[in-house]
């Protein structure tokens, strides 16, 4: 419920912004920087990278939040830029290294049930997360955080809906079979 | 484990060196205040001058008035002494940090020049309506009225509606966000 919460406070931080409040963009920052900054250590190869990328979001959002409309997209729509602005720093720094691929999942089989996380430390999931790779950390890192819908998680990693659903679903499983101390 | 407490879980145990937060801070303070430039000080030192003039100035017209003087004058005097000791204050603020908040100082003297506008504006309607020459009456009221028609009153207007409406949905949101907030305390009971 903590998401909701945030998501209406953003909302809420949006409008006060547009009311010449100067204290709703530090208020917004103050809200957002830690998940955001989760979510791009999840994308970055250093804690650097990842500090600078969150600055660089944060001087895009400034520069274009005034354009945002609907305030309850703004949790979705801080992701896409932030993403966005990882992924121009990856390419500045590490230009060789390439990026998440965008439809490479299996079909979901259709008698697979769910992966269950219940019961697992937050600290453990943490380490595991690392160890996936690139694009079912990512899915799972905004699920995790901001419990954003497949469809959510398709517009802001631009994926089809399809894929990030499978994406999900095996990025869970491999999540677990880490957590329980398999391969 | 519930969603609140992963995601709690999982932003604690992401460490931050805290060399690399306080450049984040510092870089991030930037974006929203600028060190004032020799060139900026320079400007904000004549304003803070020209105001210091013209506070002043107010205060010896104000010395000078004769025993029972008209009230438009009186209250002319006022807007201007208030407008050069606001202008002033503003200047002084942003000399004595060196820096200039781009939002706050910005927001400060933009309405600061509307409400002495609008203050004008309607002195000189009120300076018209009350003079005893017509044709000096009429003129001045034609000035204020092509004052406030043309920047005046659809700032106002626009600005009343923008700032009714964004009330009215800030209000709807809170009543929102206190119900997510009770749900999650009658859940986490």
């Amino acid at each position: 419920m903590i998401v909701r919460e945030a998501a209406i406070q953003s909302e809420l931080l949006l409008l006060r912004h547009r009311r010449g409040d100067p204290q709703a963009l530090p208020e917004l920052v103050a809200l957002w920087e830690r998940p955001l900054l989760y979510y791009l250590r999840r994308l970055l190869a250093s804690e650097e990278d990842a500090w600078d990328a969150l600055q660089e979001t944060w001087i895009r959002v400034m520069g274009r939040l005034a354009g945002v409309r609907d305030g309850r997209a703004l949790p979705a729509w801080l992701y896409i830029v932030a993403r966005s602005a990882a992924f121009t720093l990856r390419r500045r720094r590490r230009p060789a290294e390439p990026l998440p691929e965008g439809d490479d999942e299996p079909e979901l089989p259709a008698e697979d049930p769910e992966p269950s996380l219940a019961g697992f430390h937050a600290m453990d999931v943490h380490r595991a997360l690392a160890r996936l790779g690139l694009a079912h950390r990512e899915a799972l890192t905004l699920h995790f955080l901001e419990g954003f819908s497949v469809a959510e998680i398709a517009i802001i990693t631009d994926a089809a809906e399809g894929t990030i659903k499978s994406r999900l679903h095996y990025a869970k499983r491999a999540l677990r079979a880490l957590l329980e101390g398999g391969d | 484990m519930n969603e609140t407490r992963l995601r709690n879980g999982l932003l604690d145990a992401e460490p931050a060196t805290a060399e690399l937060e306080r450049k984040y801070l510092e870089s991030l303070r930037g974006l929203v205040e600028r060190r004032l430039t020799p060139a900026q000080r320079g400007v904000h030192a004549f304003g803070l001058l020209m105001s210091l003039g013209l506070t002043i100035f107010f205060v010896a017209q104000f010395l000078r008035l004769p025993g029972h003087p008209r009230v438009t004058v009186v209250v002319g005097l006022a807007i201007g002494l208030l407008f050069s000791v606001g202008w002033g204050l503003a200047a002084l603020a942003s000399l004595r940090s060196g820096r200039e908040n781009l939002r706050f100082h910005t927001v400060i003297r933009s309405q600061l020049i509307w409400i002495f506008m609008a203050l004008l504006m309607g002195l000189m309607l009120w300076v018209g309506m009350t003079s005893a020459d017509v044709v000096v009456g009429i003129r001045t009221i034609l000035y204020g009225l092509v004052f406030f028609v043309g920047f005046g009153l659809p700032y106002f207007v626009d600005q009343v509606t923008r700032q009714s409406e964004l009330r009215i949905r800030e209000d709807v949101l809170r009543l929102r966000l206190e119900l997510a907030q009770a749900v999650a305390k009658r859940g986490s009971e």
